[in-house]
């Protein structure tokens, strides 16, 4: 009763407080109460708290379980009956006792598993098949896993013991950039960038969190090769610089002003002048981009880069790529799989400290005057054949300087990954179509998108089947699981493996259509039917002449575009928003819009193209307003139309500082890239009109 | 020009969405139906998409939004609660103390740019009863667990207007009094208070003097919680060491045995919070010059009181908001802003619950074309599928039922239901045992034909959404739907507003002489109830149902593709234990 006596002589303070805590400074009061808790309990923990109290990385190692396996009483590792799990790691059922074999235990993220060529060909296989080129007691235990992060490789080297393994090969730091933010660290980045800038939010991101992140990583490796006193072997992984773009080329940073419009209008200049063969112009026009958007944005390093190649210096473009690789890590976006620079040299400076082996794949390309392109890569960080058999070559090496082992004359059994290839081309072909497909979910450019699927078709044509399979499931308005064409396409080992392991928004169909066309065109190309089948699938699927149609859920943006926020309504990033209809047959159609640009711009006109044919414009307004256009007949074609809308350009946007602030103090972050406009409503319905 | 409103509910638990235009209902449903994350707290964005498509409006032309709450004043007892940490522990539970958040979701994420009125939270429970119950006049009376400050209101509501002229604060709350106790008896808090009120029956009202120290009856319509058997205040927990002590049994281990102590205790809750509930009902009917009761509020759900209120109290009709949770505040808070926008109160009147989303044949046709299933294709001939599917249901057979418009609330009225024949002893063991793999003592609820009911139940209103229970008098053995005690949790079927429903009981009837079907909500232990026909799809191929009828398609279990039943079956999971045998003879 003492406590209720004391809460109720306390109420008119909680009333007052919580007035305040509503009113236009509540953020800001809510932010500094919570930073002095946060901060207060951070102190208390590491003074009260020494660092050998955390928790015990063996955890795992103590349930006898490491990845999806769990020891038995025999001694074996047995899969967890766990299925959902599986497709993330080797498909290995049981990890035998450790025999007589010399044991190399191999942790790492999706590039270690293969991605693409698993289960059937994989990074772990290929190191044990040169290994066994020189010694026969040896064995790759594999435990790479599929989007696996830093804390996730801590957690099982930790557990690794069990194994007793003599060597241990960490290939890893892709994913170390896309790990959650710790609560308290988040505060302090939104504090950054409302103090400092975006930029200064970005550099305690790379200085303290991701440097922490990387030492915890090699720490653990470092712990687990020291306790089973074992040669630890660490592949620093490399990024496809010259060989993938993705989304952002089409994105225009989120600046003050008319910063944005500036900003577009410079990188424009900057193509056009590269394009005429006038690097010295572009790279004015470049550097001029890169102080507006203080290296926050991919797209000036890149043509800066391509100068720099233009003129022959081969280094500086690369490392200029490696800045456009890096320019987004950090910030509160979707970003591909990729190990940035500070990664990299933290990784190196502790290699130096701690006497581990480094397989370094920037230098071990650069030295061998290997650009880092689409002949080692699939996409933006997962390796080609040719890639995985030159890394799992090194690597071998490496391990064969470790634990001994010399080459035996005639006895080099001609069983590399290379080899098999010749014999099995459908895999390498299949692997290049899935490569195609991801690059499309990923917002790469449609021509990388086509030259994998053509690349697969001239390697083994019968991966056109798997493509015409994939594309009939993916143009049914239904679960993949409910088509036989999945049925049949995930016959494969490959494409099943492939499709089970990506995450829930990457299965549905949001950016498809460029995909498709890219899919059926290089299919048209190598003389297979598929435009018109297709077309004919879309319009038995989604050509309901009599309802009424959301377009939103089909416009063509990226994967990682349309995760940016969630929302009721659609921000359009790109200034020309894509949307497809499918009609059964041709007539006329009546579509609405509800649309607004961004608060505070002024009213300008937006326009809405059919099939490439003006069919609207209208004022848009920063509030929402509706508009209905009726579109003739003639322009209607049965089967897939394109609509456009074309936003205003982003002149007069004012600044919002005290916006930026007030989300922030809530941990809302801010905006990354500009938004063009906003759509609340695209919807098409046959139209009566004639 | 039409009046369009809106009303949310949000950031708690059951978010929900309803459109009014011109002051008539006109769609409403919850999150959890589209996210399939059941009791989905987040703002109902599918669910505002769904209303938004359904009234064929576009955002701006909506006049306003109500909210079910004001985020202020549930801020100052948050805060106060709180005490003494200041003003949060931590960032995951920051939002619960950002007041700004409700208007900035609904700003920011619903794009929504007109008006918003806040309405207190008892105010929207009150109007989300009065406003679509056909009284007049009427006697309001609001329990949950706790709003903004408010546990229970008092009201009085005649020609449109209401007003609530007392309440409880917190921490005296019968809400959290019962969810307590639901906690000690190992359910979760928030959804297994049903859990406790179906267990009742099975105990002895043995601890309802230790209960009865809890809560203090007090002057008007007030009571309040000997807090030093709780610890809601302070702590994760919902009871104190005390209450234990006070028992002298430990709380039960979730999932653990259910003892004769756990029903006891069930049974004990039950009976002081009816004695509670009817004290405070009979000081009402003195304030309230009125013959008619509105309900609202999570307590509200809880049937076997509101019967004993319709039965013992002074008041003659009854009306209890079918969704009487967090969820329907919304169709309150609607109501609310009809009010302020137009000056004039909504349409009244609650003629059915089917406020949510429909799918022809043809799209589910279309859904399920170039697959391997087999359909059993009755477009075109209704008649034949009815009479197929009472077929069925006298042979055995358990049906998962997919029809029409969806049910906004917390009950399956015929829409998204499973149906079974109540006359067949193991038929409630069955359905557990094939698809509802839930606690064995929980009874099903019968549905009856409107104009037979009264042969069969002692109950001689309608009672087309479930909220109160009867007896069973029935000369046919309805061991399905009947409860320990003998009583039932109706539904009556009117051809008005149920067409497809009804007739389909009445040609089981034409089989079997029985009126009656067990009607259980189509969804899997853990899962909100089936939306879409994909979900209902999922929910036949992951349970053992023997047919599944979605609008005029049958499906048998046999037809179901191996290919989707290897890759869609979870693994391990089984049937849940029923209450033992000896339950039945120990009493």
């Amino acid at each position: 009763m003492r406590d209720l006596e004391r809460r109720q002589a306390l109420r008119p303070q909680m009333e007052r407080l919580a007035q305040l805590l509503a009113s236009a400074d509540g953020a800001r009061i809510a932010g500094l109460l919570q930073d002095a808790q946060l901060f207060w309990r951070a102190m208390r923990v590491e003074e009260d708290d020494p660092p050998d109290d955390a928790p015990a990385p063996d955890s795992a190692a103590a349930g006898g379980r490491i990845g999806i396996w769990r020891a038995n009483d025999a001694g074996a590792l047995v899969r967890e009956p766990a299925p959902e799990a599986w497709s993330r790691f080797a498909d290995v059922a049981v990890i035998p006792p450790k025999g007589a074999r010399r044991r190399v235990v191999l942790f790492g993220e999706s590039v270690a598993r293969g991605y693409f060529y698993d289960p059937v060909l994989t990074f772990a296989g290929a190191v044990e098949g040169h290994l066994r080129r020189h010694r026969d007691d040896i064995e790759v235990i594999d435990l790479a896993s599929t989007g696996a992060s830093a804390d996730a490789l801590v957690e099982m080297l930790g557990a690794c013991d069990i194994l007793r393994p003599d060597a241990i090969v960490v290939f890893a730091g892709n994913n170390w950039v896309l790990d959650r933010m710790p609560v308290l660290f988040r505060r302090r980045f939104l504090n950054a960038w409302l103090a400092e800038g975006a930029a200064a939010a970005q550099r305690l991101f790379f200085d303290e969190l991701l440097a922490e992140r990387v030492d915890e990583a090699i720490d653990a490796c470092v712990d687990a090769a020291q306790r089973q006193k074992v040669p630890l072997i660490f592949v620093l992984p490399e990024f496809n610089l010259t060989g993938f773009t993705d989304c952002a080329d089409s994105l225009v940073p989120a600046l003050d002003a008319d910063g944005p419009a500036g900003w577009m209008r410079l990188r424009d200049a900057a193509w056009a002048a590269l394009a005429r063969g006038e690097p010295d112009t572009c790279e004015a026009r470049a550097t001029e981009m890169l102080q507006l958007d203080h290296g926050l944005h991919p797209t000036a390093y890149r043509l800066l880069a391509r100068c720099a190649l233009a003129r022959g210096e081969a280094a500086r473009g690369y490392e200029l790529l490696g800045r456009a690789r890096d320019a987004q890590c950090g910030l509160p976006i979707e970003l591909t799989p990729r190990c940035p620079a500070a990664v990299q040299q933290r990784v190196r400076m502790r290699s130096e400290a701690d006497g581990f082996d480094l397989v370094d794949l920037p230098r071990c390309f650069a030295a061998v005057d290997q650009s880092p392109g689409r002949e080692l890569f699939l996409d933006y960080c997962h390796l080609s054949l040719a890639g995985i058999e030159r890394v799992a070559r090194s690597v071998a090496a490496q391990l064969l300087h470790r634990l001994g082992g010399h080459p035996r004359p005639g006895q080099d059994r001609a069983d590399g990954v290379a080899d098999k290839v010749i014999q099995i081309a459908p895999i390498e072909a299949t692997a290049h179509f899935l490569a195609g497909v991801h690059n499309a979910h990923v917002g790469a450019p449609m021509e990388i998108v086509s030259q994998r699927f053509d690349q697969a078709l001239r390697i083994c044509s019968d991966v056109g089947r798997t493509m015409l399979e994939f594309l009939d499931f993916r143009n049914r308005r239904k679960p993949d699981w409910m088509c036989a064409s999945f049925d049949a396409a995930c016959e494969s080992p490959l494409v099943r493996r492939y499709l089970s392991s990506l995450p829930r928004p990457w299965q549905e169909t949001l950016g498809d259509v460029p995909l498709f066309r890219a899919l059926e065109q290089a299919l048209e190309r190598h003389g297979v039917d598929a435009v018109s089948p297709m077309e004919k699938v879309r319009r038995a699927q989604t050509g309901r002449s009599s309802a009424r149609v959301s377009l939103l859920a089909f416009h063509g943006a990226p994967v990682l575009l349309a995760s940016l926020r969630r929302s009721a309504f659609l921000a359009c990033y790109q200034q020309q928003a894509r949307f497809h209809l499918v009609a059964d047959e041709p007539g006329p159609v009546r579509l609405q819009v509800t649309w607004r640009v961004p608060a505070g711009q002024p009213e300008a006109p937006a326009t809405i193209r059919f099939n490439g044919v003006q069919v609207g414009a209208g004022a848009v307004r920063d509030r929402w307003s509706s508009v209905s256009v009726e579109v003739s007949g003639a322009l209607v074609r049965a089967g897939t139309n394109d609509i456009e809308i074309h936003w205003p350009p982003c002149d007069g946007a004012p600044a919002q500082p005290e916006r930026l602030e007030l989300d922030g103090g809530w941990g809302i972050p801010p905006h990354v890239f500009h938004v063009f406009g906003e759509l609340h409503r695209l919807t098409a319905e046959p139209s009566d009109r004639h | 020009m039409s009046t369009i409103v809106v009303g949310i509910s949000a950031h708690f638990h059951d978010a929900a969405c309803c459109v009014l235009r011109d002051g008539a209902l006109i769609a409403a449903a919850q999150e959890e139906r589209f996210s399939r994350v059941k009791h989905d707290p987040a703002l109902p964005m599918r669910a505002f998409q769904y209303c938004l498509d359904e009234a064929g409006v576009a955002i701006d032309e909506i006049d306003c939004i109500g909210y079910y709450e004001n985020p202020t004043r549930k801020l100052e007892r948050q805060l106060w609660m709180g005490l003494p940490e200041l003003p949060m522990a931590s960032w995951s539970t920051r939002h619960l103390y950002d007041a700004t958040r409700p208007e900035r979701d609904m700003r920011d994420m619903l794009g929504f740019e007109g008006p918003i009125r806040f309405f207190d939270h008892h105010l929207s429970h009150a109007a989300s009863s009065y406003y679509f119950s056909d009284f007049d006049d009427a006697a309001i009376l609001t329990v949950d667990a706790v709003g903004e400050w408010a546990t229970t209101t008092y009201g009085r509501a005649r020609g449109g207007d209401i007003e609530l002229f007392e309440e409880v604060e917190f921490p005296g709350s019968l809400g959290l009094f019962y969810s307590a106790i639901t906690a000690y008896l190992g359910f979760e808090v928030n959804d297994g208070e049903y859990k406790v009120m179906g267990l009742a029956p099975y105990g002895r009202p043995r601890y309802v003097e230790e209960l009865r120290k809890l809560v203090r009856l007090e002057d008007d319509g007030q009571f309040s919680l000997a807090m030093e058997y709780f610890d809601f205040l302070r702590g994760e927990r919902m009871f104190s060491a005390a209450l234990t002590e006070l028992l002298g049994h430990p709380p039960r281990e979730p999932e653990s045995e259910l003892t004769p102590f756990a029903m006891d205790l069930a049974r004990s809750v039950q009976a002081v919070l009816e004695e509670v509930l009817l004290a405070k009902v009979n000081y009402l009917g003195q304030q309230v010059d009125s013959r008619n009761l509105c309900l609202a509020g999570g307590v509200a759900l809880n049937c076997v009181a509101v019967r004993r209120l319709l039965r013992e109290s002074r008041f003659e009709r009854v009306f209890v908001q079918p969704a009487a949770g967090d969820a329907g505040a919304c169709l309150g808070a609607a109501a609310l802003a009809h009010r302020h926008v137009t000056g004039h109160p909504c349409r009244r009147g609650l003629a059915h619950l089917y406020w949510g989303p429909s799918f022809s044949a043809d799209e589910i046709v279309e859904m399920l074309s170039d697959s391997t299933i087999r359909i059993e294709d009755f477009r075109g001939r209704g008649a034949d599928m009815i009479a197929a599917v009472a077929g069925r249901l006298a042979r055995g057979e358990v049906i998962g039922w997919f029809q029409g418009r969806m049910e906004f609330g917390p009950r399956a009225l015929g829409a998204r239901s499973i149906l079974a024949d109540p006359r067949l002893p193991h038929m409630r063991d069955r359905v557990n045992e094939l698809v509802k793999k839930r606690e064995g003592f929980r009874p099903f609820a019968p549905a009856v034909l409107q104009e037979h009911a009264a042969a069969h139940f002692d109950d001689r209103d309608p009672a087309p959404f479930m909220t109160r229970t009867c007896r069973v008098v029935s000369e046919l053995d309805l061991p399905a739907v009947t409860h320990v005690d003998g009583s039932a949790r109706l539904q009556t079927v009117d051809r008005a507003t149920a067409p497809r429903f009804h007739e389909l009981l009445t040609a089981f009837m034409n089989l079997t002489g029985c009126p009656v079907l067990l009607n259980t909500s189509f969804n899997l232990r853990g899962e909100p109830i089936v939306c879409e026909p994909l979900d209902a799809l999922l929910c036949f191929i992951r349970s053992d149902l023997d047919a599944l009828v979605m609008e005029d398609l049958v499906i048998e279990r046999s037809s179901i593709p191996a290919r989707w039943l290897e890759r869609l079956r979870p693994a391990g999971a089984g049937p849940t234990r029923g209450v033992p045998h000896d339950v039945y003879t120990f009493f």
